[in-house]
């Protein structure tokens, strides 16, 4: 079966981020915010307000959800774990083929020309 | 004192946001303020409340729906003000209108008298009835609580000119020579059910169509709400807002 996840794409820069944090384990949300500066070298940071906002609304569509796992030994009660699902990981991956695209056009777009 | 402008920003957040993400955001706030700086934190939070109830919260559409009733009550109400500036004057010159009874003394002789005063189509119009006979008043001119008539006849007619005072109206009779020939003297009859009636007519086309804009208004309100309602049921959590089609 191949689903079509078209509906969700192109992913806004914060929602692609926050899947791409959560893609490799389960994160809390200054652990999302702390993996998106680390991935983006510190030139993309996401404040709390735009993450809740952006969570809020990918766990609505049922593209990331609370982790249930164990919490590590002292944590802070308020902090909620979050994962991908897999429709989230689906659309990730959609996203990263339809990105690849984009860069492969853009390269032989940006290719120097010989002269004719 | 930054916590606390922090936590009165979450406070300031729809309901549901704050239950699910407030809790968070406070402990994100108190673990990054040293590195993010307290400005950035606030202003996001700012923003974050600004979004919030502008976009998410679906609010905006229930102010509009309330704008949109003020305006429509406004502007029924302003038309009708406009519609019944006759009536407003009429109102205002209510204590005149209506049947007044009384007596008229000349030379010594004292003969009834029963004046009927109303307003038709913004024109004061009126009826004297002297022993029995009825006239149509001519020249009938009211100024505030003043006012003057002509009651015609073929030797010239009559002029009255009268004054309302302490409910009264009392004035004198001239010929046309302005010579007075006696006194006249009345008291309201059935004014008030008069003016009543003229005032009921003009207070209930004015409710009506008052009465009509709230009621459209309330109605688009409704609509406008239920969908908001059912959108938010229909969107909630575990629920795609996108079908996910699929392909074998």
């Amino acid at each position: 079966m191949i689903e079509d996840f078209s509906p969700f794409l192109p992913l806004s820069p914060a929602a692609l981020h926050i899947l791409l944090s959560l893609a490799g384990e389960d994160r809390h949300g200054y652990g999302i915010m702390q993996e998106i500066a680390r991935q983006s070298d510190g030139q993309y940071k996401l404040g709390p307000g735009t993450l809740y906002d952006n969570l809020q609304k990918l766990m609505t569509q049922g593209v990331v959800r609370e982790a249930d796992g164990k919490r590590p030994e002292g944590d802070d009660p308020r902090r909620r774990y979050y994962r991908l699902t897999t429709l989230g990981r689906g659309i990730l991956a959609a996203e990263v083929e339809r990105l690849e695209n984009v860069v492969r056009e853009a390269r032989e777009h940006l290719r120097p020309r010989r002269a004719t | 004192m930054t916590r606390a402008l922090y936590q009165c920003l979450l406070w300031m957040h729809p309901p549901q946001f704050r239950r699910e993400f407030a809790g968070e955001m406070l402990w994100i706030f108190e673990s990054s303020v040293e590195t993010e700086g307290p400005a950035n934190l606030l202003s996001d939070a700012a923003a974050s409340l600004a979004r919030q109830w502008l976009l998410r919260s679906g609010a905006w559409k229930i102010g509009v729906a309330l704008a949109g009733a003020l305006l429509q009550v406004g502007i029924g109400s302003v038309g009708m003000l406009f519609m019944t500036r006759t009536g407003v004057e009429g109102l205002a010159a209510a204590p005149l209108t209506g049947i007044w009874s009384g007596s008229l003394q000349s030379k010594g002789v004292s003969k009834s008298l029963e004046l009927v005063l109303g307003r038709n189509q913004g024109a004061w119009v009126g009826v004297i009835t002297l022993e029995g006979r009825t006239d149509s008043v001519a020249d009938l001119r009211v100024v505030r609580s003043a006012l003057a008539f002509r009651v015609p006849s073929p030797d010239g007619g009559f002029l009255f000119r009268g004054q309302l005072d302490a409910g009264k109206l009392a004035g004198t009779v001239q010929r046309p020579d302005g010579a007075e020939i006696g006194a006249w003297a009345a008291e309201a009859a059935k004014p008030a059910s008069l003016a009543a009636s003229i005032s009921t007519k003009r207070f209930v086309g004015l409710a009506s169509v008052v009465a009509a804009g709230l009621i459209v208004s309330v109605v688009l309100l409704a609509l406008w709400t239920r969908r908001f309602l059912w959108g938010r049921m229909t969107s909630g959590r575990g629920r795609p807002r996108y079908a996910i089609s699929a392909r074998l």
